[in-house]
């Protein structure tokens, strides 16, 4: 134990005769040892905290700014390609026709006899088209009570020729 | 001079670098066993150290509260070199050059044993017991030091003690 002690006093007078080699103010210079020219980034810094609150603002509000402007761009655009494409649309499509005044044609006449008589057709053809030959309405007798019934000739069935 | 050196007076700032390079090399040798890498810790010390000194509130000793600045970048280096406690080897504990010459070759196998010994204990118990015993510092001190309860470094500083007991009487 005795030994220990010894050994523990004797590695504390080494210890004790230890030496910096060399001068630390020179090894960290003599721009470290002034302040104001040591550190001249870090302590405005510290002190100054509230300029970094700005900066920081500034920067957010002009990323925001930026952002906003971006998306008015795309949407404006986005739009205006709509339109563009809609005016292209229109453009290919039918124009209506121009509006046409009825006064200034002439007035249609047709001979009311034309649309009246049924069509004159042959027997072959009632042959083979039976309802074609049937008399019109207007050549049917009338049905009524008071007129006797008279059977209907042959020569409304066969028209003459 | 300290309010000198805070206000950024850098002939203040000179001196207590001066006062103070020693303190830290002896600490981050002892911890991390490589004169290059002590070195080297000192100075990033050095650095953190005029960094914080706007923030020391006096409740402790200057002298304390900066080799707690030197415990953390010992600390952080040992975590990057993922080499536990940093192999301290017998010339780190009892360098060469500050032995007698004469004392070198019968001292030589203790310091080995003695080296391993340290280099067996866990990290904590190692910045204790350098903290403590090399550093001359109180208990209270140590604790500023690491950061923790006065008990908690009586506790740790007894666990050291014992198991370099332990084992260098098994060696013997």
């Amino acid at each position: 134990m005795s030994e220990l002690r010894d050994n523990l006093g004797r590695a504390k007078r080494a210890h004790q005769a230890l030496r910096y080699p060399g001068n630390l103010a020179a090894d960290v210079g003599q721009m470290i040892l002034a302040p104001a020219r040591a550190m001249p980034a870090i302590k405005p810094v510290r002190r100054n905290a509230w300029r970094w609150v700005l900066l920081g603002t500034g920067v957010a509000g002009t990323g925001i700014a930026a952002t906003l402007a971006l998306i008015v761009v795309i949407v404006v655009g986005a739009a205006h390609k709509r339109s563009q494409r809609l005016a292209m649309i229109n453009s290919q499509a039918p124009q209506p026709l121009p509006a046409i005044s009825l006064s200034g044609l002439p007035p249609l006449s047709l001979p009311s006899a034309s649309f009246a008589q049924p069509a004159r057709v042959s027997r072959d053809d009632t042959e083979t088209n039976l309802f074609v030959g049937l008399p019109s309405l207007h050549d049917l007798p009338s049905i009524s009570p008071d007129v006797p019934y008279t059977p209907i000739s042959d020569s409304t069935q066969e028209p003459s020729s | 001079m300290l309010a000198a050196a805070r206000q950024g007076d850098v002939a203040a700032r000179a001196e207590l670098l001066r006062r103070l390079q020693d303190t830290w090399y002896r600490y981050c040798y002892s911890q991390l066993g490589d004169g290059d890498n002590a070195r080297d810790a000192t100075q990033e010390t050095a650095l953190r150290f005029l960094q914080k000194l706007e923030t020391f509130r006096g409740e402790s000793a200057l002298q304390t509260w900066s080799l707690g600045i030197a415990l953390n970048v010992c600390r952080e280096r040992r975590r990057c070199q993922r080499s536990d406690p940093g192999t301290l080897h017998e010339h780190d504990i009892v360098p060469e050059h500050a032995t007698p010459a004469e004392d070198r070759v019968s001292q030589s196998e203790d310091r080995t044993r003695l080296s391993e010994l340290m280099n067996a204990l866990p990290p904590r118990q190692r910045e204790a017991i350098v903290l403590r015993f090399f550093q001359d510092m109180r208990l209270e001190q140590v604790a500023d030091t690491m950061g923790c309860a006065v008990g908690t470094v009586k506790a740790t500083i007894n666990q050291a003690l014992r198991s370099l007991r332990k084992r260098w009487e098994k060696h013997s």
